[in-house]
């Protein structure tokens, strides 16, 4: 029977090369990724993928493709993994096992990997993988308890292995993420101790002495994270990426949206800025002022239930209801009667994250 | 109430159930997710994740107060570890924390279940202490009510009035 599947299965392939030579579509690109894959020849699936993407940049399919097909390969490894450290655990086995999962944002997992390893082998490497973990799992949390375990983590690490700048160096980046300058600064004279003279050191050790001045100490820069939910590199990205996507502008969109049936308000925000649509005048500020404190509070409850970044919080009572959704760095929200349909969830969704040029105020 | 909350907390996908008190107590039953993904979330703390959310649902009322709006039944906050569905009763809060990636849709309709069937043996506990009747520091008043319920009612006069 598996012979037959087999033979099926290779002539499915041979059909699919020959359709994408004939017509070298996306879709042709992905029909011929999907039979590589369900014949278990993943690495030769994401490779037609990787091709096909490089020739239509962008597609959402091949995307997909390439995503399920990554994680498929993740998921395969991951059991021989297990399987391997079943039969011989060692070192190398754990340190792939904990790296593939942080690679797939299994973080409890990763965490629980490393403690495994630390518990069997009393390895320093595994306090470093844990360190590794932790950091990872507050960059992605932000909130002030995980920078506070990452941290103590960290500092095991430094203990069990003084002369390894790893863990100073991961203690170096996490510091001037939140940009715990001083702190940076001091990470940054440890590993010039270890590596004197070098040069990117040295460089870096220098912005930190400048900025280091009346910078907040690690508590209250850990604080500032949990309120705001923002790093302090978050700023720099997202210029950079500003500069990189054209600006959209959100009002024709915000007054599509308010139109619809039974919608009484759509409010777009980012930074400090609030466009209203539907309401006017005071009762547009007050608007906008209640559905930024909705998000900030939401973010803020998330990160301290270990819940991680919100996407969407939804309020339903005698008002009708209450929807907002957030981007990275913007939030769009839509007060209307009854419940808010999938549609306009969707269109919410659309709204939120597009980075929208908020030049002026419209109330 | 931990017999109503543990159908709730057998549903596929849910990671916690809880009942808060509007005096912040919990009572908390973990639940058994389906997915076998083991990337869970641990909520050790049930008393911090209770006292979290009820402080949060008091500031959206506060939040909502601004466009004179009353204060939310049912709350949903996505999250990118996990979903957080608040549904507000007389007294207190049905608290259900789901998988990352499942809707509240479905939930909704067995919550509010769970809720009537609490509210039902609240007042049948209510209704048992007012017949065992109320500590002697405090008046008798439900037995003259009653009395003056059954004349209304038509009838004869009850012996010894």
């Amino acid at each position: 029977m598996k012979l037959v599947r087999k033979i099926l299965s290779h002539s499915r392939v041979r059909q699919a090369k020959r359709r994408l030579a004939a017509d070298p579509s996306p879709m042709s690109y992905a029909a011929l990724g999907r039979e590589l894959a369900w014949e278990g020849k993943t690495d030769e699936a994401l490779r037609v993928c990787g091709e096909g993407l490089q020739a239509f940049p962008g597609n959402p399919e091949l995307a997909r493709l390439l995503d399920r097909t990554r994680r498929a390969n993740r998921e395969s490894r991951l059991g021989e993994l297990k399987r391997e450290l079943r039969e011989a655990p060692r070192p190398a086995v754990y340190r792939e096992m904990c790296e593939v999962l942080l690679e797939s944002d299994q973080l409890m997992r990763a965490e629980e990997c490393a403690l495994e390893w630390l518990a069997n082998t009393d390895d320093a490497e595994a306090v470093l993988m844990h360190a590794q973990v932790c950091v990872q799992r507050f960059l992605v949390d932000r909130g002030r308890e995980a920078g506070r375990r990452a941290l103590e983590i960290l500092d095991e690490s430094i203990r069990a292995m003084e002369r390894d700048p790893r863990p100073w160096t991961m203690r170096m980046e996490l510091s001037s993420r939140i940009g715990a300058w001083a702190e940076a600064r001091h990470c940054a004279g440890r590993l010039l101790e270890l590596s004197p003279g070098d040069p990117s050191l040295e460089g870096r050790y220098r912005t930190f002495s400048s900025l280091a001045e009346g910078a907040p100490c690690i508590d209250q820069a850990l604080r500032e994270v949990e309120r705001t939910g923002r790093l302090a590199d978050d700023e720099q990205q997202q210029q950079e990426t500003r500069r990189e996507t054209r600006q959209h502008d959100v009002r024709p969109k915000l007054k599509e949206m308010a139109a619809e049936d039974g919608v009484n308000a759509v409010v777009y925000l980012r930074g400090s800025t609030a466009l209203v649509q539907g309401l006017r005048g005071a009762t547009a500020e007050r608007s906008a002022r209640a559905i930024r404190r909705i998000v900030r509070t939401g973010r803020s409850t998330a990160r301290r239930l270990g819940l991680g970044q919100v996407s969407a919080v939804q309020l339903e009572g005698s008002f009708g209801s209450i929807a907002v959704v957030t981007g990275e760095t913007d939030a769009g929200a839509m007060w209307c009667a009854g419940k808010i349909s999938r549609a306009r969830e969707r269109m919410l969704m659309n709204l939120a994250g597009v980075e929208a040029e908020t030049g002026e105020v419209e109330a | 109430m931990i017999e109503v909350l543990e159908p709730l907390a057998q549903l596929p996908g849910v990671l916690l159930v809880a009942l808060v008190s509007h005096d912040g107590v919990p009572v908390a039953v973990p639940g058994a997710p389906a997915s076998g993904n083991d990337e869970n979330l641990a909520f050790g703390d049930t008393e911090a994740l209770a006292a979290l959310s009820a402080g949060w649902l008091n500031e959206l009322s506060e939040s909502l107060g601004l466009l004179s709006c009353d204060s939310p039944r049912r709350v949903v906050l996505r999250a990118a570890r996990g979903t957080l569905l608040l549904l507000r009763t007389s007294g207190a809060v049905l608290l259900v924390v789901l998988e990352a990636g499942l809707g509240p849709d479905e939930l909704w309709l067995p919550m509010e279940g769970s809720v009537a069937r609490i509210q039902r043996i609240l007042r049948g506990m209510g209704e048992a202490s007012a017949d065992a009747g109320p500590p002697s520091a405090l008046p008798r008043e439900p037995e003259t009510q009653r009395t003056s319920l059954s004349l209304e009612s038509g009838g004869e006069e009850p012996s010894g009035k």
